[in-house]
């Protein structure tokens, strides 16, 4: 039986995450609730950026929005991509939840770039705590970039 | 206070007495134009070793909260008014009354953003909705929240420090209040992480010792 192995990006990748405008405070940076699992998830929806192998991740960024924009889905002035470290994400998932989940890269057809951060569900709170504790404002990028 | 529920069971006079408390709120919000807005600050520093966090109840050192001074009886009224309301409208209209102008403004902002055509964003829950507004209402001497919507159109309050220290506590419409908090890191790089779902006052209670430190400096609304 054919079966996909599963690829794990390493800790020194990195990931964005796309947070709409009502889960941005007023001064910009993601709130918990961008990092927040529906109750129907079993992983954070994010996008590999060292996937893109652009020169830097400001150029990943954009290949993302790229991405976004391809899918037909309609990203927002007021909405951020965040940038998050593997490795720190995990660590932030072991420290709220005392198991270290993983980043996983799930294809799709339309969106090369996708993965999955899994080890959470919707009612752990703490893990999106962690992960917005995580951003700074040099991790934020517009999600609409200026012409 | 007049709690609908328990002041009567007939649809009507329920009606007779909303109507009547937002001609109420109507003349509360026209009298307090008048008030003056007051704006003065004290910083408040998180201390160096995070492991040894004092429950210093900064809360309430005067003036360190930007707002507007609101006569009691207007927050009494908001309250009420929040408790009868039916709709968000309603309920950014009693925020505003009570002094809460910044979080209703937000949360204005917030019903556009869902109610303007983005599949994306979640409706806000009003269950939810109002269980905040009576937290902020009953708990003016906070620093403002960041405010914003869970996946699940449940109201989700924040404050952050510039250290990453984040508390972040859900607003379920049972009136039940999920928390998490983590703390920047101390000496030793330990951080202090409390998460739970309790009621209000249990909820504060466990989250104490996350308060004095939260919404330092990077936070454009807090007065440094």
């Amino acid at each position: 039986m054919f079966r996909m192995l599963r690829m794990l990006l390493p800790d020194d990748d990195h990931f964005s995450r796309y947070c709409k405008p009502s889960a941005v405070g007023r001064n910009g940076l993601p709130m918990a609730a961008a990092f927040e699992l529906r109750p129907d998830e079993e992983h954070l929806s994010v996008n590999w950026l060292e996937h893109f192998n652009a020169p830097n991740l400001d150029v990943a960024v954009d290949r993302v929005r790229e991405v976004f924009r391809r899918k037909g889905y309609r990203l927002r002035r007021n909405g951020k991509f965040a940038v998050v470290g593997v490795g720190a994400a995990l660590g932030a998932v072991a420290g709220a939840v005392g198991t270290r989940g993983r980043v996983e890269h799930l294809p799709l057809a339309d969106d090369e770039s996708h993965a999955g951060l899994f080890g959470y569900t919707a009612d752990d709170l703490a893990v999106a705590v962690d992960l917005r504790a995580l951003v700074r404002h040099q991790h934020v990028h517009p999600a609409v970039s200026d012409p | 206070m007049i709690h609908f529920s328990d002041a009567t069971k007939s649809p009507a006079v329920e009606q007779m007495l909303r109507a009547g408390l937002l001609g109420a709120l109507a003349y509360a919000a026209f009298r307090a134009l008048d008030e003056r807005t007051i704006s003065s600050g004290t910083s408040v520093q998180w201390p160096e070793d995070t492991t040894d966090i004092q429950k210093l109840n900064l809360w309430s050192i005067p003036g360190s909260v930007e707002g507007t001074r609101n006569h009691p009886d207007d927050r009494s009224i908001a309250t009420d008014c929040v408790l009868a309301s039916v709709q968000p409208d309603e309920i950014i209209a009693a925020l505003s009354l009570g002094g809460c102008r910044d979080a209703a403004d937000r949360i204005d902002d917030l019903n556009k953003m869902t109610s303007d055509g983005f599949p994306d964003e979640p409706a806000i829950v009003l269950a939810s909705l109002r269980e905040l507004a009576l937290f902020l209402l009953s708990q003016r001497q906070f620093v403002d929240p960041e405010i914003g919507l869970s996946p699940g159109g449940l109201l989700l309050a924040e404050w952050a420090s510039a250290k990453r220290g984040v508390l972040a506590m859900k607003f379920l419409p049972d009136g039940m209040i999920q928390f998490a908090g983590v703390s920047p890191a101390g000496n030793s790089g330990s951080r202090l992480r409390v998460n739970g779902v309790l009621p209000k006052d249990r909820a504060l209670e466990a989250v104490q010792a996350f308060l004095p430190s939260l919404n330092v400096p990077d936070a454009p609304h807090v007065i440094a």
